[in-house]
This record gives structure tokens, C-alpha cells and sequence, in this order.
């Protein structure tokens, strides 16, 4: 049944969620070559029993998977039984359940750590909300809770439920996998799962740059108007005011437009932003200055500079005129998918959202990416996308085994990310075979192998969950490139069906690859990060919903020419009288506070 | 003696009730359930306005939560975008239940008149559809028809009238919101006059056709009189509504160059909800808007029973 139903769904498109998914697990980093460390055998691992190993090595071209060394101390004797909240949904091998299945079976072996399953929800933000209000409320918590919510997170650190587990954490977390891992953006990761310098859960983290933006443009218009790839703002305003000239799109006459832009200026897709980081600034975050306080970078005179430029533009029809009351997947069905337009700044996945539909709608369209354009200073930014998500792990208050489930994670964490270890989970779960040719089909996924899987929700703990928690946000990139260093130079004839399964890929899909690698490679050092990384001050709960109204409802009419440029001046005003100055203090003390 | 005497009176004087209940007590069983699911699901959840005066955790539940006051009342009156948001949801919820009124009595009356049963039963479908397609779904559709280069555009464009921005002008947001709103609801509203129309004795209309009226004067003289109740019943009772101006709908289509005309209470407290869980501000404006609705309705059947006798109790 399981099987049919993959087969037949593996048919379907990929969609943005199936992109999300392949934040997969194979896909783990060339970090043994950072780190220097050898792949080693962990001691004890001759007692675990060969069923319960990952991989296929005794299939024909099959592959073995290492296990990393199991962690001191553990399997603990007697084993201990742990329980947590998850996110489903799952799907099994027959007989098998979240609680018991070849991940638990394998996790009981190595670590000792036996796991219940306290509560589920699936993919539903009321639903889990609601779990944990009342896992809350009847003051029942599970010992290790997956994913909470920010507001229920903060509810449980007011009443002091949760368990601070900084020592914990300094003791028995890996170095490599867990804090090396979660060190990167200048203590970014731990934004909620820190608080007050106390360490109060473990962050959730995605792919790096998974939202930061690169030039996406139609190679083949940029041909028929015979100019090359926009390297400045200047530039890219000649080629999008050229397209848009020569009405180029598929749509009724005079329906092309240059650049595609949402309801949000900055956004994750066919977002704004890089031209306001060409000035330096991005709107609605807060970054220091130069006498080192935390500004609202919205109320800046650089941002009426930005926005009297795009009002040029759309003036000039660059943008859509209906723009702003489309949302960002919109845009990318709409005007990429509709060949309406000839550039968007999204991000690296772009190639398999939206830029998909344009090449079905018009074979003959022709995409290609470059770097964001530099402003007239020379400055060339963009908005910082902090792999962490707006949901944290968490121990109850009182839970005695933090050590044993960090070790745990570790060990997977270590397992999973490093490509070494050559884990695609198991056979019979997460993939089989398909035939005598030794080709291989990923069951637990929609996708085939090649475009990874994800079996890693059977985890308990990240890394593993269910939406792709990672703990090392570079794993995905480094796994590519893994792939392409490593595997590709190994001879045609001797690639074992893992690699043959993973390698490969048609065009779009290696472009998504490459320009995965370079946003990797400009995340930390072109990203303009929010500097203001802590739950809403007290002004900002009673005046945040006004002022941002306010502000959205300003610059939009603004660039639309229902009001006037200088309204950003009287903006800026009621801004500050509003409430704006207050909240500029409130978050200056927390600042200062921090440092 | 005396006693028995007495007994016997009082039994003989219940006796049509005790004949009555033999006959009628399976209908009072059959209302039970329906009498608990109103207590628990309407009754029992009203001890939670409590938290519109309290600053409501649910760690600390109803009982813990500290006491507030009206500060959360003061709160939602003293938003400085509290009278433009007040002001559009009135404005949007009347023109509402005023295009909703008027045109689902002037469908009603046409298709009182078509002849052909068929072409009747068709068009009252047809226009009865979208009421049960969601917002979601009907905001994707509208999007595509009023987009710039969208069908209502090219249609207005081939009689030489500029392209417009039926979503994202403030000239036109509102008149796009109850246009919408009317399409999807007035097809459902036809029902009731519909059921009224079919309730006037056909004699009276062949009477005044032999007197030699027209369609017009009999409509007038009538058609109209004869459901006259019904419109002031289904007047009164929509006061209650006055503050509902569709907040799904709105969420839907709207966006910030419209807040000046779009924005509602409803979709303004959402936003306010998004920032941070702000559940006791949420229950004074939900209370503050059952206060309003409560006054409303009371006026509402009081008319109901001045101007078209119709009474609960």
C-alpha cells in the first residue's frame, strides 16, 4: 500500500514543501574535512546487532553506512524511558510505529534511551498550539517537547516550567555537531532558545541562505534585447525598463513587466530587498549605528532615497500595478509561471518554485541567476536569513535525563550531517530496491532518492523531526558539495546505487545546486542581519500592530503614487510620536543589557 | 375527605396537560440534546469573557491570571487607527446588509415572475453557487478577474475605460468588498422571500389580472404587500450584523494601500494578534462587539414585533 501510494505521488511536481523536505538528511557536509577528524569505528559498536544497522551492504552496488562512535557511558544500563510531544504526521513499514520502529530500535542499542510518545499534532499552527496550551494548563508536560511555539514557549518560561540546561549543555553536547554547528551568526542560533544568557531549549534549524535572495532573469530576453546580466541597480533598472519596452511576456499586449515584487517589500520570494541593502539599510529591522545603539532601519533617510526609486519604477511599469496585493506565491505562479516577467530576486530554490512553470508554459524560456546588483556607493546587501526558526526544543523543569537525550543528539546529528557516514536511512523504511539493476526508490519520500527524503522525522530530536530541523544549517550545501567532489570522481562504472541514485539531475536542479553553494558562500558576509532577536517589548505588544500598518500602508502608496514622497518625512513623525521612540529605548536597554 | 376532594381537583385540573405531555413528550426528549449542545457550546464558554478583564495566561488559567479592569477596553479605544477601523466596518457591514436586503427582494420578485419552471430553477442555482464556495477560494478567483490585465479589465478596456485596480485603490476597495460579498451571499438571502412570495394566494393575482392590472401594478399592489412582514423581519434581524463586515472576505482581498478604507475591527485585532498572543485584548474587542450586537438585537426583535408581529415568546 505504502509503496504504490510513493510510487504514485513521486510523479507530482516538486513543490515548495518538497523542497523544505530535502533540507533532507543525506544530505550532510564535507565537515570531516573542516574538522580534521578521521572517520572512526565507535567502541561497542560490534555489539550492536547487524539488523539493526542502517544502509544495504549486502544488495548488489549497495552501500555501507558508518556509525559514528557511540557516545561515553552510553548504552545505559538499565536503558530509561523518555517521553515527548511530536509532529506528525509518519508512515511506516508495516507493525511499525513512532515508538518502535528501525530509528527507535536502532537509538534503544546505541544509547539506551527508550521513548513514549506523550502527544501529536500535524501540520496545523491551531493544533499545536492548542497541544501545548493544554499539556500547559493541565501542567502535564512531556520530559522533552518538540517544536514549541514561541508564545507557548514564552508562557512556559514566565511560569517557570522548563529546565535551564546551560550546564547540561557545556558538559555532554557535541563539539563538532551540536556546538560548532550552532555557533554561526554571532550567537544568532540561539536568538529564542537563550535567554537571559541561560540556555533554556536547543534552537531548530534549517538550511543556511535558505531565503536569501540572488538575481533570477531570462536569459533568453536579456538575448532579444542584446544586453548582459545587471550588475548594479542602474543596471538592472536599464535591462527591467528594456523588457518591459520590448513586452516580451506571454501575457495580453503591454502586460510584461521587469521586476516582480509581493505585498512585502522584503520577503522570501520576489522580495525587494537587495535594492534597499544597496543603500545599506533594510526596512523593518533594527541594526546598530554608529554610535553602537540598536535604529529602526524603516525610519531612515536612506529608505525615502529607496522608495523614491521604486516609485520611479513604477511609474515606468517596472512593477506589476497590482503588485502589492499579490502574495509571494503569487508572484511565482502568476508572472514567473504566467512569463509575464523577467526578473524576480528570490531565493536559490527558485529553480524549482515558479521558474518550473515558466520553462512548461514556454519551452523556450531560458533562466539564469546571478549575484544581487551593487548600489551607487558601491554597498551590496541583502537581507540576513537566520536559519532558525520561530520554534524551540525544550526539557520539562525537573526532566533528570538533558545529558543522556543531548548525547543522543549528537550522535545522530553526527550520523546524519557528515557525508562520510553515507546514511540514507533504512531499507524497508525510507527506501528499497527496485530491481535486479540495483536501482533504488526512496519510500519515504515524494521525491526519488536523487532529490533526498524524509525519513529523518522519525527521529526523536533534531537533528530529525518532522519539516527537517538540522543542527548544522550548512549541511545541505556541504553535502552537495560533497557530492560533486567527491562521488562525481569516482568512475561511472564503479558508483555504488546510492551515488548513482544522488548524482545527476536535469538543469534546473543543478542550477538550484550552484546557487545553493554561492548564497552559502555570500550568507554571512552580504546579509543585513535583524539585530533585535528577542520577544516584543512591552510598547511594541500595544503599538506594534498601528505603527506597522501605518508604515506598510505609507511606502506602498508611496512607490504607487497615492501619496506623496514626502509623507515618508510626516511617517517618520508620527513614527516617533506614536509610540516609535519608546520602543526605540525599550529595545536599546535590552540591547545594552545583552552586551 | 377534605384532602381527597382536594386531590381530585388539582388532578382534574392537570389532566389536559397530563394528556398533552402523554401525547407530546417524545418531542421534549427529542429537544434534549439539542438544549445541552446550546448550554455547552454557547452558554458554558461565556464564563471565558472573563479574560477581556484580566492579563490572560493560559499557564495561570482563569482563575490565576491577574485582574486587569478595563484596561484592555482602553487599550482597543485609545488605538489611534480606532475610529478608521470602526468607521469602515459600519460603513461595509450597512452598504452590505443594505445591497443584500434590496436585491435579494428585486431577484426575488424576477424569478417570482419568469414563467418557465426550468429557466427559474437554473438561474436560482446558479446564483445561489458561490455561497458555498469558501473566501479563499473565491479571493483566488477574484484576484485573477480584477487584476489589471484580468477579464473585468478587458472587458472595460474594449469600451474604452481605463484599466483599474479594483483591489488595491482606496476608490474602489469597498464598493469590490460588498459587489463581492452581495455576489456570494444574495443568491442564498432569494431563499426566504422566495418561500414568502410562494405563500400569497394566486387568487388575488388572477382577480387583479381580470381588473385588468399589469404586471407592475400587481407586483406593487400585491406581490409586495403580501412579503412586506418578511422584509421588515429580515431588516430588523440583520441589525445584529452591523458590525459583522466579513472579516474572511476582507482578509482575503485587502491589502496595506487599502487599510484606509479596508481595514475592519476584525482584521486589525488579527494583526494585532499576530505580533504576540495577545488573547485578553482579542476578548474585550470580541466582548466589546457582543455588547454592541446584544443592544442591536434587542432592538431588532422589539421592531420585529412592533412593525411585523413576529415574536419568540
Amino acid at each position: 500500500m505504502i509503496r504504490k501510494h510513493h510510487l504514485q505521488s513521486s510523479k507530482r511536481k516538486p513543490s515548495r514543501r518538497d523542497f523544505l523536505k530535502m533540507s533532507g538528511i543525506g544530505m550532510a557536509a564535507a565537515m570531516m574535512a573542516r574538522y580534521g577528524l578521521a572517520p572512526a569505528f565507535g567502541q561497542g559498536m560490534a555489539d550492536i546487532p547487524a539488523e539493526l544497522l542502517p544502509g544495504s551492504p549486502n544488495n548488489p552496488r549497495g552501500w555501507t553506512t558508518t556509525l559514528p562512535p557511540i557516545p561515553a557511558g552510553m548504552p545505559v544500563n538499565p536503558p530509561v524511558t523518555i517521553t515527548g510531544s511530536r509532529r506528525g504526521p509518519w508512515e511506516f513499514a508495516d507493525g511499525d510505529n513512532i515508538e518502535n520502529s528501525p530509528f527507535t530500535r536502532l537509538n534503544a542499542a546505541v544509547t539506551g534511551i527508550h521513548w513514549k510518545l506523550a502527544f501529536s499534532w500535524t501540520d496545523n499552527e491551531e493544533e499545536v498550539l492548542q497541544k501545548y496550551n493544554l499539556a500547559v494548563a493541565s501542567n502535564d508536560l512531556p520530559d522533552f517537547m518538540e517544536t514549541v511555539p514561541l508564545q507557548v514557549y514564552a508562557e512556559m518560561l514566565e511560569n517557570d516550567l522548563l529546565e535551564d540546561i546551560t550546564e547540561v549543555w557545556a558538559a555532554a553536547a557535541h563539539p563538532v555537531w551540536l556546538k560548532e554547528a550552532l555557533s554561526f551568526g554571532d550567537g544568532a542560533a540561539w536568538q529564542y532558545a537563550e535567554v537571559d544568557g541561560r540556555k533554556m531549549g536547543l534552537p531548530y534549524t534549517e538550511q543556511a541562505a535558505q531565503n536569501d535572495k540572488l538575481v533570477w532573469i531570462r536569459q533568453d530576453w536579456l538575448d532579444a534585447v542584446g544586453m548582459s546580466a545587471p550588475t548594479t541597480i542602474e543596471e538592472l533598472h536599464a535591462v527591467a525598463k528594456a523588457f518591459v519596452e520590448a513586452d516580451l511576456g506571454q501575457g495580453p499586449a503591454g502586460s510584461t513587466i521587469g521586476l516582480a515584487a509581493a505585498n512585502n517589500l522584503v520577503t522570501w520570494f520576489s522580495s525587494l530587498d537587495p535594492i534597499f541593502g544597496a543603500w545599506g539599510v533594510m526596512p523593518g529591522y533594527w541594526t546598530p549605528n554608529d554610535s553602537g545603539d540598536l535604529q529602526y532601519n524603516s525610519a531612515l533617510p536612506e529608505i525615502k532615497e529607496v522608495l523614491g526609486l521604486l516609485r520611479q519604477w513604477y511609474a515606468e511599469g517596472i512593477f506589476a500595478q497590482d503588485f502589492f496585493t499579490l502574495r509571494p506565491p503569487q508572484t511565482a505562479f502568476r508572472q514567473i509561471g504566467g512569463n509575464t516577467c523577467g526578473i524576480t530576486m528570490s531565493p536559490a530554490f527558485a529553480a524549482l518554485f515558479g521558474i518550473p512553470d515558466s520553462v512548461t508554459n514556454d519551452p523556450t524560456a531560458r533562466w539564469t541567476w546571478t549575484d544581487i546588483p551593487t548600489g551607487p556607493t558601491g554597498i551590496k546587501k541583502k537581507a540576513w536569513s537566520n536559519p532558525v526558526g520561530d520554534v524551540v526544543f525544550c526539557f520539562r523543569k525537573g526532566f533528570e535525563h538533558v545529558d543522556l537525550v543531548l548525547k543522543q543528539i549528537g550522535w545522530w546529528a553526527e550520523l546524519l550531517q557528515n557525508p562520510e557516514n553515507r546514511f540514507h536511512g533504512f531499507e524497508g523504511t525510507d527506501y528499497y530496491w527496485r530491481d535486479e539493476a540495483g536501482d533504488v526508490d526512496s519510500m519515504g519520500s515524494e521525491l526519488d532518492l536523487a532529490s533526498g527524503y524524509d525519513g529523518t522525522k522519525h527521529i526523536w530530536g533534531p537533528p530529525g523531526t518532522n519539516g527537517g530541523a538540522r543542527t548544522d544549517p550548512r549541511h545541505e550545501t556541504n553535502w552537495i558539495k560533497h557530492r560533486r567532489e567527491v562521488w562525481a570522481n569516482v568512475p561511472a562504472g564503479e558508483r555504488d546505487a546510492m551515488m548513482d541514485a544522488f548524482l545527476g539531475g536535469d538543469e534546473l536542479s543543478v542550477m538550484w545546486d550552484d546557487a545553493n553553494v554561492f548564497a552559502v558562500e555570500r550568507w554571512e558576509e552580504d546579509g543585513i542581519r535583524n539585530h533585535f532577536t528577542t520577544f516584543p517589548t512591552p510598547t511594541m505588544e500595544m503599538v506594534s500592530a498601528s505603527l506597522d500598518s501605518l508604515e506598510a500602508e505609507t511606502f506602498i502608496n508611496i512607490i504607487t503614487g497615492q501619496a506623496e514622497l514626502d509623507d515618508f518625512d510626516s511617517f517618520v513623525a508620527d513614527w516617533r510620536a506614536g509610540g516609535g521612540d519608546t520602543i526605540t529605548g525599550e529595545v536599546n536597554d535590552w540591547w545594552h543589557g545583552q552586551m | 375527605m377534605k384532602v381527597r376532594a382536594y386531590r381530585k381537583r388539582v388532578w382534574a385540573n392537570w389532566q389536559p396537560a397530563r394528556d398533552y405531555l402523554k401525547r407530546a413528550w417524545p418531542l421534549y426528549v427529542m429537544i434534549i440534546p439539542g438544549i445541552i449542545v446550546v448550554l455547552l457550546f454557547r452558554y458554558y464558554p461565556m464564563y471565558g469573557v472573563v479574560i477581556a478583564f484580566q492579563d490572560f495566561s493560559p499557564a495561570k488559567g482563569f482563575a490565576n491570571s491577574p485582574w486587569v479592569g478595563w484596561r484592555n477596553f482602553e487599550i482597543f479605544f485609545a488605538l489611534p487607527d480606532f475610529g478608521r477601523i470602526f468607521g469602515n466596518t459600519l460603513i461595509i457591514a450597512i452598504a452590505k446588509i443594505v445591497a443584500d436586503q434590496i436585491g435579494a427582494i428585486i431577484l426575488a420578485l424576477l424569478l417570482n415572475e419568469a414563467r418557465i419552471l426550468l429557466f427559474r430553477r437554473t438561474i436560482q442555482t446558479l446564483i445561489y453557487l458561490p455561497y458555498f464556495l469558501s473566501w479563499i477560494v473565491l479571493g483566488g478567483i477574484l484576484l485573477d478577474v480584477l487584476a489589471p490585465f484580468g477579464i473585468l479589465n478587458q472587458a472595460i478596456g474594449n469600451f474604452g475605460i481605463d484599466r483599474q485596480l479594483f483591489l488595491g485603490s482606496n476608490d474602489w476597495f469597498r464598493g469590490t468588498i460588498i459587489t463581492s460579498g452581495f455576489w456570494k451571499n444574495v443568491g442564498f438571502s432569494t431563499i426566504v422571500y422566495l418561500a414568502a412570495l410562494t405563500a400569497i394566494n394566486p387568487v388575488l393575482h388572477e382577480a387583479a389580472a381580470i381588473d385588468g392590472a399589469g404586471r407592475f401594478r400587481r407586483i406593487w399592489h400585491i406581490t409586495l404587500p403580501g412579503i412586506l412582514p418578511t422584509i421588515v423581519l429580515l431588516a430588523a434581524l440583520s441589525l445584529g450584523d452591523v458590525l459583522e463586515a466579513g472579516f474572511e472576505q476582507i482578509l482575503t482581498l485587502y491589502s496595506p494601500a487599502v487599510y484606509r478604507t479596508g481595514d475592519i475591527i476584525d482584521t486589525y485585532v488579527y494583526r494585532i494578534g499576530l505580533i504576540s498572543a495577545q488573547f485578553s485584548l482579542a476578548g474585550a474587542v470580541g466582548l466589546f462587539k457582543s455588547f454592541i450586537g446584544f443592544f442591536l438585537i434587542v432592538l431588532s426583535y422589539y421592531l420585529a414585533d412592533r412593525y411585523a408581529g413576529y415574536r419568540i415568546l
